[in-house]
Order: structure tokens, then C-alpha cells, then sequence
């Protein structure tokens, strides 16, 4: 398994490479001029040219590219252009925000996507299945932003927060970032509460779509196992419905969705842009809008490999964790 | 399946992350206090700042914070655009209108109990200056007052002389400006990172900053030893939060998350209905359209007279903009109501159109909303359009977003009709007309006129109260009204939302709120 990580994480050089080209390219060719926002509206041509020298960006294309590649090969992801920050710093400031929502939506959908998903099998063509597929269907089918309005717009009622993570009077300083976790080692309650009402709308509005997603897998993966030898001979040996659906059939049917909550929660924490936006969420997602708004070449860059890093080692992650779960799964060795 | 191998490896996996948090949980800081609502200003508005740092930030988001911390030697008090003293007790002007001697404020402390004296003053300017080894390329503002300075001396520790290398009637009112002016401690200067403050922001403004949650909010605490005790916040805690998407400010306002937030026009009923208040003030906006240089004179007047101003400002914004005949603001010296821009006249417009052959013309806007035209860019040009269409033009629309637009316009590679706008930093009429001068990087009218030129020096020179002064400007407008470069639209109000039980919120024309008059009623 040490050889498999091992060429895993080797595998990450191209991929960042490549992301890193594109993300290049992409800022370059269809983004403006920083100067714009960084200088202001006095700003006189020759400031403008001479600021974009200063930041290299006078230079031709190509070595701006090979700065860009030294650079990140030294780690340095460069510093924002707004605020002069190290990309790294502003990063690993809003990462506890992205984290928390990210982990609190994977709950809520793992647990009401394997609910709905189990019953709508073992329930198979009744009402029941009937309406957790056209949640499913809704849940992929709805946009995020149009969620998180109608939410906003429902629950407006002075308990649930429309927005930010905490309320500002409350705010705990220094700790992990994680507030749950902060109010919790603090033993404040009050600030557990708050943090907890301040995610409810966005976790909500995030989880929806992999809530679908995950409830269809486990469906179906639960109907496939239903229909095999060993679930017929416990339920030949006597054992109880209930028994046989939780012990036998949902153990074994959960691997596969154990893969998919992994990979949802990879894409959840490389940014929930949408719902961080609507929210007020100050995490990565809001910060990569902001920074592709203004034209922030360093941050935008920064920022999209740090996930794309970030969403190839959780993938990793659960391939680990599959194996460890499934002992037919041998890394690198061919299936006899 | 669940093997006891594997359990204990998931366990350690776990275990792992958890002493991570802990670990750091450890290397960090403590918790605040809790504070009562009640004793807590919050305003919302769209972006976080991007410094606070005075003299390095070129946005309003970033003064809203700034202007709150730091503060220079002359201020806007309420919602007058008049300058007052703040550090400053008064000046004395040397007869060639180049030396300023001001007599500052004395016992003013900084939030580090530093003494706020001439040579923090001294050294404050000289780090903006021309060539200084610690000018950085956004400091714009201060370069925008400071431009001219030639030496700063300190002839006591509360007076300092500002040598001008030539003579500016409007430095005062630059001084005023939230942007570029304020005085930052020593102390901070020091130990500024990269010679940016933010991360030690002291000033001697009315509150001190407490933290900075990137992205969210910025917390700041009442300066309990602030030098003038009638100024001094009724509030314990001022937030500036950041929520980006105005539906959801809305939605903060009526949950009474915020206490106050800009709005534009389209908000205000929804606003009202929570049972909330929409203030409105008067500022320095002023929305105008350009013409191509290459457009003959005569075409320029069709375009206008084919333009039903009233109607058109009417209709687009309910009221809350008022239609520019003038291209300066009531309360700016030279002010006058109408500075002679063609009449609404379709007929003769068509003739003109008709007899230079022009049945088509190229139009650019910018997609998003601005101060001075809150309902965009893309809107105005389909209503400009459509009077144009009924004296028979075709107008053939070209809508960019803002960094590509600016930059087309300073290219000069924008169709027949443009549109602009222009936000006045501080409250004199030079700042306004200084635009289409014919040095100015950002006259992108590309209006050349020589005698416009030497007039506008000429206000320099005369003391800022002049009457003469003022015949001046009112004689530019004149000039813009004449040889149309441009067309002025719209003078467009700010608004601002507050919870009903907010009072006294006070907004100068340029846009930047106090919050040390306003309070809330039980």
C-alpha cells in the first residue's frame, strides 16, 4: 500500500503542473489588467505600466510562466495583489470556514442520503421510493443559488442567520478556526448554538446535491445487495427484516457510497463558490470570486491549486480508507 | 469485514487529525468577551477592505474602516461636504499661497497612548512623497493631496509648515479627504510588515481596530481616550461586515443582523415593507455620457437634443436621481442649474442626423452598477438607445464588464457614444472639472481646449472663498455645456437602509458615513 501512495503522490506533479498551465493561461488571456483595482481611478498610464513592471507582468508570456513555475516550485505561491498578503497566508486563514461547512454539509447529506437511499430500496416502487426519487432528481437538478435564496427568503425569521459563521460579538480569537470545535474546547455553549444556527442554511443549501447523489448510490447499491445469495440465507436462517437490512445488507451495500460521500466531500472542500457567496461565507470559495472579480492573478492561481492539491489527496484519502474497508481491494496487485 | 487491524488504523487516522486540532488550539490566542448587541453599530456593505492602511487604499469599502481609525488634519463633520479641523486647530497661508503653517490639536494621543505631534505629521507625509524609499504604487490618494509638497518642517511639536512647490487653493479640502489623509503612529510604522499597517493599524480616530476576520468582518472598539469628547461614539463596538450579495444584505437588515447598509433604488420598497427606513443624501455624482472625438460638433449636439433628459432620468430611477444639467453639484462653488446643454428637440436633431447621412452609431457601456448610476450601465444604454431609435438611429451596443471597459476607454477604442461617471473625493468643484483637462490621464473625452486648461490653473491661485474663484468654474461648465465633449445625465442620491430604530446616521457627499452622531431609540 506504501508503493501505491507513493506513485499517487508522484502523480500529483503532472496534475498540478497541468492545473497550474491552465490557470496561468486562463488569467492571462481572459482576465484585465490588475491595475485597475489596485491603483485606483487617479492612476495615470505610465503608474499603470510601471506597477505591471514592478509585478512583472510587462514581460512576454513565456517568462512569466517559467517566474510563475520557479516560483511555485519553491513553494511560493507569490502575494495578493490587493492586499499584499502571502497567498498562502490568505489561504490558510479561510480554510477553517470552507473545512467546517464542507464537513458539517457531508454529515447532513451522508445521513439523510444513506436514510433515504435504504428506505427507498427496501421500500422499492412505493410512495416512499417515489418520493425520494424525485428528491434525488430535485437535489441534482436545482441550482445552488436559487436554493440559497429561497432558503434565505423562508427561514428570514430572526433565529436562523443569513449569513457569515458566527455572530461578531461572539467570536472566539485564535483557536483552530473551527468554531464548533473552538465552542466546544471553550465549553461555551452559547457560542456552540450560534456557530451551529450561523451553518445551518448554508450546509443545508451545500449538502443538497450530494444528499441526491448519495441517496441514489446507496439505493441502488442496496438493491443490488438485497439480491444476493447471503442475504437470502439470513433471511432463511430466521433472522429479523431489520437485522438483515442493518447487519448484512447495509454493511456491505455502503462501501461503494463510502467512495462517493469521499468524493463529494473532495469537491465540497475545494470550494463551495456558490453557496459561499450567497452566504457570506468567509472561506475559499468567496475568496476565489473576489479574487478572479479584481483580477488577483497570484490569489486566483494560489488558490485553485491549493484545491486542486487538496481534492487529489482526499481522493486518496478514500481509496486508502476503501481498502481498509473491503479486503478484496489489494493495491497493486491484478484481481485473480 | 471490520477487522480489528482496521478499526484500530481508522482510529489512529482520527486520532491523528484531533491532535492536530488540538495542537493548534494550543499555539493560538484565548476568546473574547461577549458584548450586548444593543452597544453594537453594524454596517454591511459589499467587499471586504483590502487594507487599513490610509495610505495605501484607493476604495470606499477600505475608508469605511480606515476613516474610522485613522484621521487627518482636517475632516467632513456630519453630512456637511465643508472641511472642519480635526487635528488640526487652524492654518495660517503664507501671501504666495504656498506655505500652510498649521497649529495642531494639542493632548491628542494615539490608541498605543503615543503622542500625536508635528513630526508624526512630518514623517506620515514624507512616507508618501515622490521618491521616497517608502512610497509604494497605491498610494494614489495621498499623491492626489500631496502631490505638490515640497518640504514639511517642524517648527514645534504643534506646528508644522507644509511647503507647496506651487500655489493649490483646494489642499484644505484635499486634506478632508478620508482617502490618503489620515496619521498613522510611529509606533505602527515601525513595525509595519512590507510597509503595510494593517496588521498594527493605530491612529487616533474614534475607534481602535480589534480584529479583522478576512472576508467577513472587521471589529472595532470605542476609543475611550479619543481627544474630543463630543465626538466620541455612542456605540462600544462599530462592525463592518461584508455581505456580497445585496439580496442577502436585505435579508441581514430585515433579520436586524446589520443596522445599516447601502441599498440602490430597486431595494427601497422592499426595505420600507420589512419596516425598515431608506435615507437618502445628497452627493457628489455625476453621470455623463462621452462622445468620440472624432464626432463633429454638430453630431454631438443632435445626439443630445434626440435625448429626452427628463423623461429618460425619470423613468430609469424612480426619483432618486435628479437630471444633470450641469456637469457640477449644488453646493459645489460655481454651481449653476443650467450650464446651456441643447434642449430636447427630435426634429431638428433628425434633420442634422439626416443631412450628415448618419443612420447607425456605435455605443459602449459597462455591464455592472455604479454610485453614480445604480442601475448600470447595460440599462442606461438601452434607454439612451431607444430615444436615439426614434429620430431614426440605429444604435449598435457593445456592453463590457468594468476593468475591460476602463480599459477601452483609456485605449480611446470606444464607439460614437460612451458612458461615465464621476464620484467627487472631496468638496471642491476643481476636482470635479479637473477631469477633462487636457493632461489628465483619464479625460477619456479626449477633450483638448487650451483656454479650459489655463482657466482651471488659474483657481489655484486664488484663495478658496473667492468669488472669482467660482465665476471660473461656473464659466467651465459653460465651456463643457458648449463644445460638448460630453453629455451630464443624472445626479443620482445615495441610499442608505437602516433599522427602524436608527437615528441621527449622517452621510457627507462623498460618500463615506460618520458613525459617531448616530444612535439607536429604545
Amino acid at each position: 500500500m506504501i508503493n501505491y501512495i507513493f506513485k499517487r503522490l508522484i502523480l500529483l506533479i503532472p496534475v498540478v503542473l497541468g492545473v497550474a498551465t491552465i490557470v496561468f493561461l486562463i488569467m492571462r488571456v481572459f482576465l484585465t489588467d490588475p491595475s485597475q483595482s489596485v491603483l485606483g481611478k487617479y492612476a495615470t498610464p505610465e503608474q499603470r505600466i510601471e506597477w505591471r513592471r514592478d509585478q512583472g507582468l510587462e514581460e512576454p508570456l513565456h517568462i512569466q510562466y517559467f517566474v510563475f513555475l520557479k516560483d511555485l516550485v519553491s513553494g511560493n505561491f507569490g502575494k495578493s495583489y490587493k492586499t499584499n498578503l502571502p497567498i498562502s497566508k490568505e489561504v490558510f486563514l479561510r480554510f477553517p470556514a470552507t473545512a467546517e461547512l464542507a464537513i458539517s454539509a457531508i454529515i447532513l447529506a451522508s445521513l439523510v442520503g444513506v436514510t433515504i437511499g435504504v428506505i427507498s430500496a427496501v421500500k422499492k416502487n412505493s410512495i416512499f421510493d417515489n418520493i425520494g426519487s424525485v428528491f434525488s432528481l430535485m437535489g441534482v437538478s436545482i441550482p445552488v443559488f436559487w436554493l440559497g435564496i429561497l432558503l434565505v427568503m423562508a427561514f428570514c425569521n430572526g433565529f436562523i442567520p443569513t449569513g457569515d459563521r458566527i455572530d461578531m460579538l461572539l467570536k472566539p480569537t485564535g483557536g483552530t478556526g473551527f468554531y464548533l470545535l473552538d465552542a466546544l474546547i471553550l465549553g461555551r455553549f452559547n457560542l456552540f448554538l450560534d456557530a451551529f444556527r450561523h451553518l445551518i442554511l448554508p450546509s443545508c443549501t451545500l449538502a443538497m446535491h450530494s444528499t441526491a447523489v448519495i441517496a441514489r448510490m446507496t439505493r441502488s447499491s442496496v438493491l443490488e445487495t438485497l439480491d444476493q445469495d447471503y442475504i437470502r440465507t439470513a433471511r432463511a436462517k430466521g433472522l429479523p427484516e431489520r437485522k438483515v437490512i442493518i447487519f448484512h445488507a447495509l454493511r456491505n451495500a455502503l462501501i461503494p457510497v463510502i467512495t462517493v460521500i469521499g468524493l463529494q466531500f473532495g469537491s465540497l472542500l475545494a470550494g463551495a463558490v456558490l453557496t459561499e457567496t450567497i452566504f457570506s461565507w468567509p472561506g475559499i470559495g468567496k475568496y476565489t470570486v473576489e479574487s478572479v472579480q479584481s483580477s488577483d492573478f497570484p490569489a486566483v492561481q494560489g488558490v485553485v491549486l491549493v484545491v486542486a492539491i487538496i481534492f487529489i489527496l482526499v481522493n486518496l484519502f478514500v481509496d486508502v480508507i476503501y481498502a481498509l474497508l473491503d479486503p478484496k481491494i489489494k493495491f497493486g496487485k491484478r484481481s485473480e | 469485514m471490520f477487522s480489528f487491524k482496521r478499526v484500530l488504523a481508522l482510529g489512529l487516522v482520527f486520532s491523528a487529525i484531533g491532535v492536530v486540532f488540538s495542537g493548534c488550539w494550543l499555539q493560538s490566542g484565548n476568546e473574547s468577551g461577549d458584548s450586548s448587541r444593543s452597544n453594537t453599530f453594524i454596517f454591511a456593505q459589499s467587499s471586504d477592505p483590502l487594507k487599513i492602511d490610509p495610505h495605501r487604499i484607493t476604495d470606499n469599502f477600505s475608508t469605511n474602516v480606515n476613516a474610522n481609525v485613522y484621521e487627518g488634519l482636517y475632516a467632513f463633520e456630519g453630512d456637511s461636504p465643508n472641511p472642519v479641523p480635526r487635528l488640526a486647530v487652524s492654518y495660517e497661508l503664507s501671501d504666495d499661497g504656498c506655505v500652510y503653517t498649521f497649529e495642531l490639536k494639542k493632548g491628542v494621543k494615539f490608541h498605543d497612548g503615543s503622542e500625536f505631534n508635528a513630526s508624526v505629521v512630518k514623517r506620515n507625509i514624507d512616507r508618501t512623497l515622490e521618491g521616497s524609499p517608502t512610497r509604494t504604487p497605491d498610494m494614489e490618494y495621498p499623491r492626489v493631496i500631496y502631490g505638490d509638497v515640497s518640504s514639511v518642517e517642524t517648527e514645534n511639536p504643534h506646528e508644522v509648515k507644509i511647503k507647496l512647490k506651487k500655489p493649490d487653493s483646494s489642499f484644505i479640502a484635499k486634506l478632508s479627504m478620508p482617502l490618503g489623509s489620515g496619521f498613522i503612529s510611529p509606533k505602527s510604522l515601525d513595525e509595519a510588515k512590507d510597509n503595510d499597517v494593517s496588521n498594527n493599524p493605530i491612529g487616533t480616530g474614534p475607534f481602535a481596530v480589534e480584529s479583522w476576520e478576512k472576508g467577513s468582518c472587521v471589529k472595532l472598539k470605542r476609543n475611550e481616550n479619543y481627544h474630543d469628547e463630543k465626538r466620541k461614539s455612542k456605540f462600544e463596538h462599530l462592525v463592518i461586515k461584508t455581505i456580497s450579495d445585496p439580496a442577502m444584505c436585505i435579508a441581514a437588515l430585515k433579520n436586524k443582523e446589520i443596522d445599516a447598509t447601502s441599498i440602490d433604488s430597486s431595494y427601497e420598497d422592499v426595505v420600507k415593507k420589512d419596516g425598515n427606513k431608506v435615507l437618502s443624501f445628497t452627493s457628489y455624482l455625476t453621470s455623463y455620457m462621452i462622445f468620440n472625438p472624432n464626432l463633429s460638433q454638430e453630431v454631438r449636439r443632435a445626439i443630445s437634443q434626440s435625448i429626452d433628459f427628463e423623461k429618460l432620468v425619470k423613468s430609469l430611477y424612480k426619483g432618486k436621481a435628479e437630471v444633470a444639467n450641469s456637469f457640477l453639484l449644488k453646493g459645489l462653488s460655481g454651481y449653476i442649474e443650467d450650464a446651456g446643454y441643447p434642449k430636447y428637440d427630435p426634429n431638428s436633431a433628425k434633420q442634422i442626423f439626416e443631412s450628415n447621412k448618419i443612420t447607425t452609431l456605435n455605443m459602449d457601456a459597462y455591464s455592472v452598477s455604479k454610485p453614480y448610476n445604480s442601475i448600470g450601465g447595460k440599462a442606461l444604454a438601452e434607454a439612451v438607445a431607444g430615444e436615439l431609435s426614434k429620430v431614426g438611429v440605429e444604435v449598435k451596443q457593445t456592453i463590457s464588464d468594468w476593468p475591460a471597459y476602463v480599459k477601452k476607454l483609456g485605449g480611446g477604442n470606444y464607439g460614437e457614444i460612451a458612458f461615465c461617471g464621476w464620484h467627487a473625493d472631496y468638496a471642491d468643484s476643481s476636482n470635479m472639472l479637473n477631469l477633462f483637462t487636457s493632461d489628465n490621464a483619464i479625460n477619456y473625452a479626449r477633450f483638448n481646449n487650451k483656454e479650459y486648461d489655463s482657466f482651471l490653473k488659474e483657481t489655484q491661485t486664488l484663495p478658496f472663498g473667492d468669488p472669482k474663484r467660482a465665476q471660473i468654474f461656473t464659466g467651465l461648465d459653460k465651456i463643457l455645456a458648449k463644445d460638448l465633449p460630453i453629455r451630464t445625465i443624472s445626479h443620482e442620491t445615495m441610499l442608505i437602509g437602516t433599522l427602524s430604530n436608527v437615528e441621527n446616521f449622517k452621510m457627507p457627499p462623498v460618500g463615506i458615513p460618520n458613525f459617531n452622531e448616530v444612535y439607536k431609540s429604545q
